[in-house]
């Protein structure tokens, strides 16, 4: 059988929440593999250029909400548009600083969004993310 | 020369015509002498047979021309005879009668000819006439001399047996060189009889008149509800309508007698007093009036006013009328419209402190005639000195911004018919030119058949509430903006600080990953410090 990495994608433009979230998935599981983009656009636009190759495509993204060019509701609209063309399933969890109750309902009224998790992201949540990663078929 | 000379007929004297009768015989001797005279003399100088044939010959030309002179002579006198006969028939026969009279003296004029007219007027022949004073025709002197002096005037003398009515008419004349008046008597009695039957008839007519305004003064005064009665000086009754017989007859027993003296003695003291001095003053020709308070019959009070005048004949007051009115149901009416006059004041006073108090504009629209009735808020809120102006003066002054949409709320509230309330708000342009934020409130006004006949409302000045609330509104924009950075910004560098605590290796401070992590923890403590530093300055912004 041959074995596949699993990959994160960090979209944020905090480059310090990108470091820390970096380096716990790395303690939680070396190998797993983070790609960070710092706004919307880049994710999406790496998206779509890999739509077909389920080896770079994520298996999840951890998407903030405010970020420049395109914030992380254009970025679950633009999503949608093109999930069904992708190569595999990615499970998208919205992690935001904002405890804003709407939003959070927002975030959730999304079909492709897993859930809405608060920042700041700890360890063992991440370790929690990743094992219930690791339950799903691969 | 005067008119009365060019009116003169030309008549030619006697004298003259004598002199005209022996002109041709004249004229043929002094000819016939002096050519024979003139021939003689230069015979002396001419010595021959000529000069002869030459006096011959001048004696036949002169001879000739005077039989020829003659003749035209006679032909003249008597064309001027016939004239003469001519102006004494007309003299004669007119059937005008005329007079010539002698007004050389200074005394009664003397009658030189008559015509035959006058003859008949008279009743006398002119032979009888001529020579006599004028008194002879029956004209009194002093009539004809002032007609000689003023040239006309309506004398009366007895003639044909009867008194006869004269118009006098007088013209200078000149008789045989004497001067004389002609003097015409125009018979007007007829006409003078004619205007004075016509005179009676007027006066007959009048008279008639004034018989049926007595009659309907009478029936006036009888059917009058008012009580009427006339005093002499000496408070004696002397005339009373039927109302006040009546009246005196309820309170007496007996009708009112003429010349029966007034009795007051049924009025108290003070009233008789004032009764006593209103008969004085009338009595001095000065009018009066008062009144007073009775008890009728049914025991109800009543207000009677007595009012005296002066009954003047002659230029003298002679009595008092007097007239007696129940004013008691016009004293009453009086006082309800005094009660409603100060409770209409006293409404209006309370309007106005009201208008004053909320500062408003009230206006009356009356839809009719298109006219808005502004009170005193007009100018203390937009500067507007008036009173009255039309819809369209109100719309004109609407911002153009809100105008279209105020328009269309007013006139939809207008037609409506169950919308008895009208709300708006709008900016309404004062006199000076800049806007006030105004709200407009409008009611119907509908007359008891449900007609709309005013609408009527007032304006508040809101510019302040609507200032105001628009800062109120930026603040708590700047509240949401505030509460989002709180919520938003605050917590990302938070939770960075967060994720870095729990990513330090507190167990190995030497793990090189620390180091990073306290780099990353100076950034996001920046980062923290960034955030707070804007949270404060948008508080500061917030209190300007």
């Amino acid at each position: 059988m041959l074995h596949v990495r699993k990959s994160l994608c960090v979209v944020d433009d905090d480059t310090i929440y990108q470091f820390t979230t970096a380096r716990m998935v790395q303690i939680v599981d070396s190998t797993v593999d983070v790609l960070t983009f710092g706004d919307g656009e880049q994710a999406m636009r790496y998206i779509h250029a890999n739509a077909h190759d389920a080896s770079k495509l994520p298996d999840m993204i951890l998407l903030d909400l405010n970020m420049p060019f395109m914030d992380g509701w254009e970025f679950l609209t633009a999503f949608e548009a093109i999930r069904d063309s992708l190569s595999k399933s990615i499970v998208i969890y919205v992690v935001s600083s904002s405890i804003d109750e709407r939003d959070a309902l927002r975030a959730r009224s999304y079909g492709d969004v897993q859930d809405y998790l608060e920042k700041p992201v700890t360890t063992d949540r991440i370790r929690t993310l990743l094992s219930e990663y690791v339950k799903r078929p691969g | 020369m005067t008119d009365a000379d060019h009116r003169r007929p030309s008549v030619l004297p006697q004298h003259a015509v004598r002199l005209l009768t022996f002109l041709p015989t004249v004229y043929l001797i002094v000819g016939v002498v002096y050519i024979v005279a003139s021939d003689f003399i230069l015979s002396g100088f001419v010595s021959n047979g000529w000069s002869t044939v030459q006096s011959i010959k001048g004696c036949v030309f002169v001879g000739i021309t005077s039989v020829a002179l003659y003749w035209i002579t006679r032909k003249a006198l008597k064309l001027r005879g016939t004239s003469d006969a001519q102006h004494r028939d007309l003299f004669d026969e007119n059937p005008v009668p005329m007079v010539l009279i002698d007004s050389a003296s200074n005394g009664e004029p003397i009658i030189i000819h008559g015509n035959k007219a006058l003859e008949t007027l008279v009743d006398q022949t002119r032979e009888q006439l001529i020579g006599k004073g004028i008194s002879a025709l029956g004209l009194a002197p002093q009539d004809v001399l002032s007609v000689l002096r003023n040239g006309g005037v309506v004398s009366t003398m007895t003639a044909v047996g009867s008194q006869r009515i004269i118009d006098l008419r007088c013209t200078p004349i000149d008789v045989d060189g004497k001067q004389a008046r002609l003097l015409v008597l125009n018979d007007i009695t007829s006409l003078a009889d004619v205007q004075r039957r016509l005179q009676e008839t007027i006066d007959a007519l009048a008279s008639v008149r004034m018989e049926k305004a007595r009659s309907d003064l009478r029936m006036f005064v009888d059917t009058s509800p008012d009580l009427m009665v006339a005093f002499d000086e000496d408070r004696r009754i002397t005339a009373y309508n039927r109302r006040f017989a009546e009246a005196y007859r309820s309170r007496a027993g007996t009708y009112p007698e003429i010349g029966e003296r007034v009795d007051v003695s049924m009025y108290l003291p003070s009233d008789v007093a004032r009764w006593e001095q209103g008969f004085s003053d009338a009595m001095l020709g000065r009018a009066s009036e008062f009144e007073l308070w009775m008890i009728d019959g049914s025991s109800r009070s009543r207000v009677i006013e007595f009012r005296f005048s002066p009954i003047s004949a002659e230029e003298s007051t002679v009595g008092v009328g007097c007239l007696i009115r129940d004013v008691t149901e016009q004293r009453h009416a009086q006082q309800r419209l005094e009660d409603y006059a100060r409770r209409l004041q006293e409404s209006l006073e309370r309007y106005e402190i009201i208008s004053r108090a909320t500062h408003d504009a009230i206006w009356d629209w009356t839809v009719s005639d298109d006219t808005i009735v502004w009170n005193q808020g007009i100018a203390r809120l937009f500067g507007y000195e008036l009173t009255m102006t039309s819809l369209v003066w109100w719309i004109e002054r609407l911002h153009p911004e809100d105008r279209d949409n105020v328009v269309e709320s007013l006139r939809r509230w207008q037609e409506s018919n169950g919308d008895e309330h009208w709300f708006a708000e709008y900016r309404f342009q004062c006199a000076n030119g800049d806007y006030l934020w105004v709200m407009d409130r409008g009611l119907k006004y509908r007359s008891k058949d449900g007609e709309l006949r005013r609408l009527i409302g007032s304006i508040t000045d809101v510019h302040d509430i609507r200032q105001k609330a628009a800062t109120i509104e930026m603040q708590n924009r700047q509240l949401r903006e505030i509460a989002n950075i709180t919520s938003h910004e605050i917590r990302g560098p938070l939770a960075s600080l967060l994720g870095l605590l729990h990513l330090y290796d507190k167990s190995d401070p030497q793990n090189p990953l620390n180091a990073q992590v306290l780099d990353y923890l100076d950034e996001a403590a920046h980062n923290l410090d960034v955030v707070i530093h804007r949270i404060v300055r948008r508080t500061f912004e917030l209190d300007d």
